[in-house]
């Protein structure tokens, strides 16, 4: 069996665009990764949509963003997983193409946040949690104190995850946010909660991204030199008996292990890292998580400028959620919409050089008792 | 006080069978939980089948009125249809229960993690018919 590989890929801007549509977005980026392919969509025999339905919108969108190409009857799967839909439709597409049952599959993530207006993501009231004001940024903010307590990380090593991530942002066109900024302005933005500020924590907003995945045997006919999926894992979270640990994530923790060991790419191997950073702290326990340092040295990590665009590993070179943005369903997909530009050394400004292999690292959804929902790990190599 | 609110309406708990407030004074609310008769682990809130062993056979037990806080936050952008600024945290029990929780009592100088909580039901807010809506809550225990 040869490996699965992504031929083309594509994204819209991410950024606020509620006079525009699901389906608009959507087409905007399978057609960009259709493309970059130099795929006949026509010839596409299977679609994986990530999407998280927010307020009831996007039932069958996949099926609806099909049917404006005009490509029918082919299988069709909605898949949502929170923050990890898309990857976990881009684990779908790689599971079935892997076992023979495809080789030619579209993969689009999408979400359109703006047109529920301001504010934190609505809780879902049947978590006892949600109903009694747990919000996203009040977890992370706990998980934040946590670790400060225990590992004695300091509010400024987390600000300086959204420094460096808004600078590389920068660099991205594709970026909802394209704006350096400093310790000072993240400290004195709102609190949002105690001790995180606004600046700490990721943008809600509208955008899609695609990929063109398929077996090696029809990536021989488009391309030379395609990427390969080495690993993709999708785990879900522990259930410990109500003792959460907060300061790490046992699920990321084996989605990385599980990874690590089938596609023989540890941890020291890789190139470059896009993760799951809709806080600065998530970023930070990630490091760890991902077996970038020890367990309480994410900080350091930080300090040292070993995860910088120019350091020994670049983390979230696309400006990661925090300034690139995060439009829920789209964001796994352009996780690996982005290795794969840099693996083909197509970055742009923000070129890692050189890369060879990649990681994408998505985690979805704070539900009662659990670590968090879903969590996906995608290693890409060259 | 009291009176004029009983008739205004009914004081009703955010979800049942979280909770118990025995008719005595002073009250000492408690959580009520489920341990399993077959393995012995506990849970909060009440499951009718056991996570670890999947047995069936859960009998409710009061939780400790006490525990250690785990971490907290105060939160000043509310989650819709609640007023900010308000404090949640996680208080661990004796029992190996990790509690979620709304905190009370609280100023901007007496939470910690590692302190001393106890347990009290009160106010969260109203319902659509006009009732109170309670819920329990954890505040630093004084002294
Ligand atoms: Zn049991």
């Amino acid at each position: 069996m040869g490996d699965v590989c992504v031929i083309g890929v594509g994204m819209t801007r991410f950024g606020k665009f509620p006079e525009r549509t699901l389906t608009d977005l959507a087409l905007e980026a399978l057609l960009n990764a259709g493309r970059d392919a130099g795929v006949d969509l026509k010839r596409i025999q299977a679609a994986f949509v990530g999407h998280v339905r927010q307020a009831g919108q996007g039932a069958m969108l996949g099926q609806r963003i099909m049917r404006d190409i005009g490509v029918t009857g082919i299988p069709v799967l909605n898949v949502e997983n929170i923050c990890s839909s898309g990857s976990s439709a881009v684990w779908c597409a790689r599971g079935l193409i892997s076992s023979g049952q495809f080789d030619l599959v579209a993969v689009v993530g999408v979400e359109q946040l703006s047109i529920l207006g301001k504010g934190v993501i609505p809780p879902r009231r049947e978590d006892l949690e949600g109903l009694q004001g747990m919000t996203l940024p009040a977890y992370f903010a706990m998980v934040a104190r946590r670790h400060m307590y225990e590992y004695g990380t300091t509010l400024e090593q987390l600000a300086k995850v959204s420094v460096k991530n808004h600078k590389n942002g920068c660099l991205n066109p594709y970026a909802q946010y394209r704006r350096e900024i400093t310790l000072e302005q993240i400290e004195n933005s709102a609190m949002v909660a105690d001790p995180l500020t606004v600046l700490h924590c990721s943008p809600t907003g509208d955008g899609a991204a695609a990929a063109i995945i398929c077996s090696e045997k029809v990536a021989r006919k488009y391309t030379a030199t395609p990427v390969r999926i080495a690993a993709s894992v999708l785990t879900s979270g522990t259930y410990n008996g109500n003792w959460r640990d907060l300061t790490t994530n046992d699920q990321t923790k084996r989605a990385a292990g599980q990874a690590y060991e089938t596609s023989g790419i540890g941890p020291e191997d890789l190139d470059l890292i896009e993760l799951h950073d809709c806080f600065t702290i998530a970023e930070v326990t990630h490091y760890e998580n991902l077996g970038l340092c020890r367990q309480g040295d994410g900080g350091a990590l930080i300090d040292q400028g070993a995860t910088e665009l120019t350091g020994k590993i670049p983390v979230n070179p696309s400006g990661g959620l925090l300034a690139k943005g995060h439009p829920l369903g789209a964001t796994g997909v352009a996780q690996i919409v982005e290795i794969v530009w840099q693996l083909r050394g197509e970055a742009g400004d923000r070129q890692v050089p050189g890369a060879r292999t990649g990681l994408a690292h998505c985690l979805g959804g704070v539900i009662d008792g659990l670590d968090l929902g879903a969590c996906t790990v995608h290693i890409l190599k060259k | 006080m009291k009176e004029e609110r009983d008739s205004a309406g009914r004081t009703v708990p955010i979800r049942e069978g979280l909770f118990a407030v025995p008719g005595e004074k002073p009250e000492r609310p408690y959580l009520l939980g489920s341990r399993c008769r077959r393995c012995g682990s506990v849970y909060f809130p009440r499951r009718a089948v056991c996570a670890n062993c999947l047995g069936e056979t859960m009998e409710e037990i009061p939780l400790s009125r006490r525990g250690r806080l785990y971490t907290y936050t105060i939160v000043r952008y509310p989650a819709p249809g609640l007023r900010a600024p308000y404090a949640v945290g996680y208080v661990d029990l004796p029992e190996g229960v990790r509690v979620f929780s709304v905190l009370t009592g609280w100023d901007d100088e007496n939470l910690g993690l590692g302190i001393d909580m106890e347990l009290v039901v009160e106010r969260f807010g109203e319902d659509a018919e006009g009732n109170e809506v309670q819920t329990y809550k954890f505040r630093p225990l004084q002294g």
